[in-house]
């Protein structure tokens, strides 16, 4: 499709719709129904891509002319080209005739004749459809065959129930894992499959879905899922465009909440179905956190705090912090905690957003774990009540402190000098080697280095260690995802290792 | 100086006094310093004046879009150039470009008439700027924009070299904005094209990068300016405590002791209570006292060392010897920053030629900056050290007692490298505060009981307690601004660049063969203007490391120098304590001591009429009642 547009690719504005089938479950194998237009001046089908039929259109079949006007009529011929190496080839006529509609709109209709060779009448289709300003494609109707298909704004359809948790992470012992390197591509019944992708994957944080499927933000501002499909080959699924760029995703089973440059969280399902879209007032740089069965927290650069409704993204509550944030709010029980630019700590009531109790204290990474809340400034590990946010302990770290996870319930802080776990009352349960990444799974840690990866309990005993190839640390700047049988580590490069017990 | 039987004889206090006293604090304190340090107009050339006013403005609007960051923000798309971003407001950008190109050209301007090697600077910054717009690729269809940058470069080089031999003409402005301007545009126009073509938004990541590189000149700027407040709070202090002191009556100043006792006691106790130093146990006031030993073995080694003849360091003038090393000190410190670039630097040119790995355990550019930040806070301090000695030497105990106390300021910063890192030792200034207080309440309870507690003594008690209270509350001014403007360094950048410039722009008044008015002026307009950008721009993508960590740096000025200010300040009014000397002497015997000093005079120098401390015994009222000790003649 994309070779239609010749020496201009580079340079013309596309626009893709798709449509999803909305289903009762999350059906992973259901292809979109997706149609590429170049939108430059005038609205021309570059080729489509749906259910049994995949066409490219060579020149770009012109649906309406940027000059059009009452009483216009236009036409055109080309080939199309289908199969997967582009094998076929038909050629088309079209004919078209603009006339005005109510409200300022103009209704099309036309014919698109088919021929498999000059002089050999294919198939037919005929076009009506209805384009108003401001409001693009309203109605459309394509007669083909004996077959009618209209289409027809509708209010949304109820959102689909969807899992909103995740099956909980229990590791093998490391010790028994194997590395198994895999490739995400495209693997489509109209163009066939292709052990590659278009575009690079972002650093935005990858995320896995309830059934294991991983989903990655490409430049172009997709979210893009991939599911193992044979062999070392992960095929692309759903294409999520929210719009604007891709800030933060967050996985909540089957349901991703994603936040965007234009400051709106949006919810999809896994199947690339969006639920809901929430204008905000600023953008939201930390990911989205859990703070219920079905519902999630949202906390905007400027301090506003909402706890959101998963399925239909209804905020139930919201408040002001009154400071910047760009920690993520750390729910904490019944509380949720959030640590402000102004050095200060807030916690309010989950449940009703109502705060409990504020504090100053400077924090540069937060945890919940076993009942304590634990906060990290350059020098010192925290333990905080979460019931009135008084302090239970303070422990200094040797060096400055770099990074803060919770396993089991116990605090892990990583300097540049040691990685100590401290138990939730305190005490130093082990000291292992410096890491400058932690990645943490219920009774796990696996501790990166620059160069290595080592695993170890949570009480401290080593079960194994891992030199992983350089361009690991150079391809995939180590975005490690805790998934249920061990680790996904995706490259920048499309490339993806598992490393998880052999199978 | 005034000793308590001529404060027996001075009249009642009346509320016309007090009015006077408040004028002279204002006068001395703030619109002396400004009719002192501003840019004066003594003749300039042509199109000078113009040039100023519209630096000025482009500082004033830069300042606005700061302020207004919050609205702007909320209305405008974001262009966001990478995850973890806040996003520019597109629709702004291009006013950010005109005020880059503004100040990119009155810089250059002004380095063009300076000496060789602010020409040399002005090109490699000015050719560096350029650059990065212009050259965005070696693809053909890039190739013109690549051209039109080379060619406005060999513009720029020739521009230069004729015009440095030559005057200064206003037009050299207008020509300069076109030439820096051109490769920007062009630019522009190129990465409209690329953004689309790769789905990625170059020109945010461009403007991120051209106020990097400017952002790196005035970094210093931002250290300096982070101790305005103090600087301002130390002023008013010295004013506020050398006015009150010429008031008559023998009863008020017990009063005023008694209320700021009390008042500062409650606060203190209040921070304690309400967990300021929350999470913070007792260890946290054993740096602090430490601190507190290391300045008073630093008072004593200048007092040593120092010459008697030369008596204590005059607190009236220590903001402005303050203000002489702010700069050097800004950009020491902002140096520091230099082993950072230069370690990444060379190590990413080392990795991109395959010589070593991109990430390497043995290889860390962040541990050997750290490393080297760490040795050259050690050096820096000792330089202090060694210029505080050669000042006291010299006869000038305010100059060499400020730079003492800088010193010491500079060391906190490298007490957790003094202990090879293992200790969590780190200098909390609110535990030094309240160390400071605790020990001034000591020292009034000690004069108290023993009944040695004269007027004079009881004000400047007091104003050691006012100087803590000050410090305590030295957000009070910055807070409300930033929190305006969206993150809290903002504020205090702000302050201290406006301030800086209004009191701090004398040397532009002056003129020599290598720094002409012109230059000298252009350069002090530049000096505004671009941290006002930078300011502008983190406060728009509402990111504080968004070019720099201004808000650190600015933290860090606040921390090193006014620390170090106050300090030194409150040394010295406790030096008038223990000497039980007024700050208020007979003002025909005293002048100023030290270079910057303004004596018993404003802090201008300039006798006002009706100033309680004006320059002649006709001026000042109330007339002092009896000659007494006279001050030790200037040593310089």
């Amino acid at each position: 499709m994309l070779q239609s547009l010749g020496e201009e690719r580079e340079e013309a504005r596309v626009w893709r719709t798709t449509a999803t089938t909305v289903t009762a479950t999350a059906d992973r194998t259901a292809q979109p129904a997706a149609l590429f237009y170049r939108v430059d001046g005038a609205v021309e089908l570059l080729g489509d891509n749906t259910p049994g039929r995949g066409r490219a259109f060579r020149p770009a079949l012109v649906e309406l002319p940027a000059d059009v006007v009452p009483g216009a009529t236009w036409s055109g011929r080309g080939q199309v080209l289908t199969g997967v190496l582009a094998e076929t080839r038909l050629s088309y006529t079209s004919t078209f005739r603009a006339e005005a509609a109510a409200g300022g709109c103009l209704r099309v209709s036309g014919e698109v004749a088919y021929a498999n060779a000059p002089g050999t009448p294919g198939e037919t289709e005929r076009h009506r459809k209805l384009w108003c300003p401001g409001r693009g494609l309203v109605e459309a109707e394509l007669q083909a065959g004996a077959g009618v298909v209209t289409t027809r704004t509708v209010a949304p359809p109820p959102s689909p129930e969807r899992v909103t948790v995740r099956p909980p992470v229990r590791w093998t012992d490391p010790a028994g894992w194997t590395v198994r390197t895999n490739r995400v591509g495209t693997v489509d019944p109209n163009f066939g499959d292709y052990p590659q992708m278009v575009g690079a994957p972002t650093l935005v944080p990858p995320v896995v879905s309830a059934s294991g499927d991983l989903y990655r933000v490409t430049q172009s501002g997709d979210l893009v899922g991939s599911t193992p499909h044979t062999g070392d080959l992960w095929r692309s699924t759903a294409r999520m465009h929210p719009g604007g760029a891709v800030l933060t995703v967050s996985s909540f089973g089957e349901v991703f909440v994603v936040t965007t440059s234009r400051r709106q969280a949006v919810g999809y399902t896994a199947d690339g179905i969006r639920l809901w879209t929430l204008d905000l007032p600023e953008i939201v740089k930390v990911a989205a956190n859990r703070a219920g069965p079905a519902e999630a927290v949202l906390c905007d650069i400027a301090g506003g705090l909402r706890r959101v409704d998963l399925r239909t993204g209804a905020v139930r509550w919201q408040r002001d912090v009154g400071q910047g944030v760009e920690l993520s709010p750390v729910v904490a029980g019944d509380r949720l905690v959030v640590s402000d630019l102004g050095n200060r700590q807030t916690a309010y009531a989950l449940a009703t957003g109502k705060q409990i109790w504020r504090t100053e204290r400077s924090a540069r990474a937060t945890a919940y774990a076993g009942g304590v809340l634990f906060a990290v400034d350059r020098e010192a590990l925290e333990a905080i009540d979460p019931a009135d946010g008084s302090l239970r302990w303070r422990r200094v770290a040797d060096g400055t402190l770099a990074q803060l996870a919770t396993v089991d319930d116990r605090a892990v802080v990583s300097t540049e000098l040691a990685t100590t776990i401290f138990g939730p009352d305190g005490t130093e349960v082990a000291r292992l080697p410096p890491y400058t990444e932690l990645t943490v799974a219920p009774g796990h840690l696996v501790g990166w280095t620059k160069t290595t990866a080592e695993a170890w309990t949570a009480d401290g005993r080593r079960r194994a260690g891992w030199t992983p190839p350089a361009e690991l640390f150079t391809k995939a700047i180590a975005q490690p995802v805790a998934e249920p049988a061990g680790l996904r580590l995706p490259y920048l490069t499309w490339q993806l290792d598992i490393w998880s017990a052999a199978r | 100086m005034t000793s308590r039987t001529a404060a027996s004889r001075l009249p009642r206090v009346s509320a016309e006094v007090l009015a006077r006293a408040a004028r002279s604090v204002w006068r001395e304190s703030v619109a002396g310093r400004i009719r002192a340090g501003a840019l004066r107009d003594l003749g300039w050339p042509a199109g000078l004046r113009t040039l100023v006013w519209t630096g000025t403005a482009a500082a004033v609007i830069a300042a606005l879009l700061a302020l207004l960051s919050e609205p702007i923000r909320r209305s405008a798309e974001l262009a966001v150039t990478a995850p973890g971003e806040a996003g520019v407001p597109r629709a702004w950008i291009w006013l950010l470009l005109v005020l880059l190109v503004v100040a990119a050209a009155l810089f250059q301007v002004a380095a063009t008439h300076g000496p060789w090697w602010l020409r040399g600077l002005g090109l490699v910054v000015t050719a560096g700027l350029m650059s990065i717009w212009g050259v965005p690729g070696v693809a053909a269809e890039e190739l013109p924009y690549t051209l039109l940058t080379g060619a406005a470069v060999l513009a720029l080089v020739v521009f230069c070299l004729v015009r440095g031999r030559l005057g200064f003409a206003w037009w050299e402005f207008s020509v300069l904005v076109v030439v820096i301007g051109a490769p920007l545009v062009g630019g522009l126009v190129e990465l409209g094209r690329s953004n689309r073509a790769f789905g990625f938004e170059f020109t945010p990541a461009y403007l991120g990068q051209a106020l990097a590189l400017g952002g790196a000149l005035v970094l210093p700027l931002f250290v300096a300016a982070g101790f305005a407040v103090a600087n301002l709070a130390v002023g008013v202090t010295a004013a506020t405590l050398r006015q009150a002191q010429r008031l008559p009556g023998r009863r008020w100043p017990y009063v005023v002791l008694a209320a700021v006792v009390v008042l500062r006691a409650g606060q203190s106790a209040w921070e304690l209570l309400r967990g300021r130093l929350a999470g913070d146990d007792l260890s946290t006031f054993v740096p602090a006292v430490g601190v507190a030993a290391a300045l008073a073995l630093l008072v004593g080694g200048l007092g040593l060392l120092g010459r008697r003849s030369a008596g204590v360091a005059d607190v009236t003038v220590l903001s402005e010897q303050a203000s002489r090393i702010a700069l050097p000190v800004g950009v020491a410190l902002a140096g520091l920053l230099l082993p950072v670039i230069l370690v990444t630097q060379v190590q990413g040119l080392l990795s991109s030629l395959g010589l070593v790995p991109f990430r390497t355990d043995r290889f860390d550019a962040a541990v050997i900056a750290t490393l080297g930040t760490d040795y050259a806070t050690l050096v820096i301090a000792a330089v202090l050290l060694v210029l505080a000695v050669v000042q006291v030497r010299a006869g000038r105990p305010a100059y060499a007692l400020v730079l003492g106390c800088c010193a010491v300021a500079v060391l906190t910063q490298a007490m957790r490298f003094l202990t090879a890192n293992r200790w969590p030792i780190r200098l909390d200034v609110d535990a030094l505060n309240l160390v400071a207080t605790a020990f001034t309440l000591l020292v009034a309870g000690w004069y108290v009981a023993r009944r040695a507690i004269t007027p004079d003594r009881a004000l400047a008690v007091a104003g050691l307690l006012i100087l803590s209270a000050l410090f305590s509350y030295r957000d009070l001014l910055t807070d409300p601004v930033g929190s305006v403007v969206g993150y809290t360094g903002a504020g205090l950048v702000l302050v201290g660049i406006g301030w800086d410039f209004l009191t701090g722009s004398d040397w532009g008044n002056g003129s020599s063969r290598t720094f002409p008015t012109p230059t000298r002026v252009l350069l002090l307009v530049a000096k505004l203007m671009l941290p006002a950008i930078l300011v502008a721009f983190a406060a728009l993508v509402r990111e504080p490391v968004a070019v720099s960590d201004l808000d650190a740096y600015a933290r860090v000025g606040n921390q090193v120098l006014g620390t170090a200010l106050l300090a030194a300040a409150y040394i010295a009014v406790l030096q008038l304590v223990v000497r039980d000397q007024s700050l208020a002497p007979d003002l025909a015997t005293r002048v100023s001591p030290e270079p910057g000093g303004s004596g018993v005079a404003g802090a201008d120098g300039i006798a006002e009429p009706g100033d309680l401390a004006g320059a002649s015994v006709a001026d000042a009222w109330p007339p002092p009642a009896e000659p007494t000790r006279l001050p030790p003649p200037p040593p310089d």
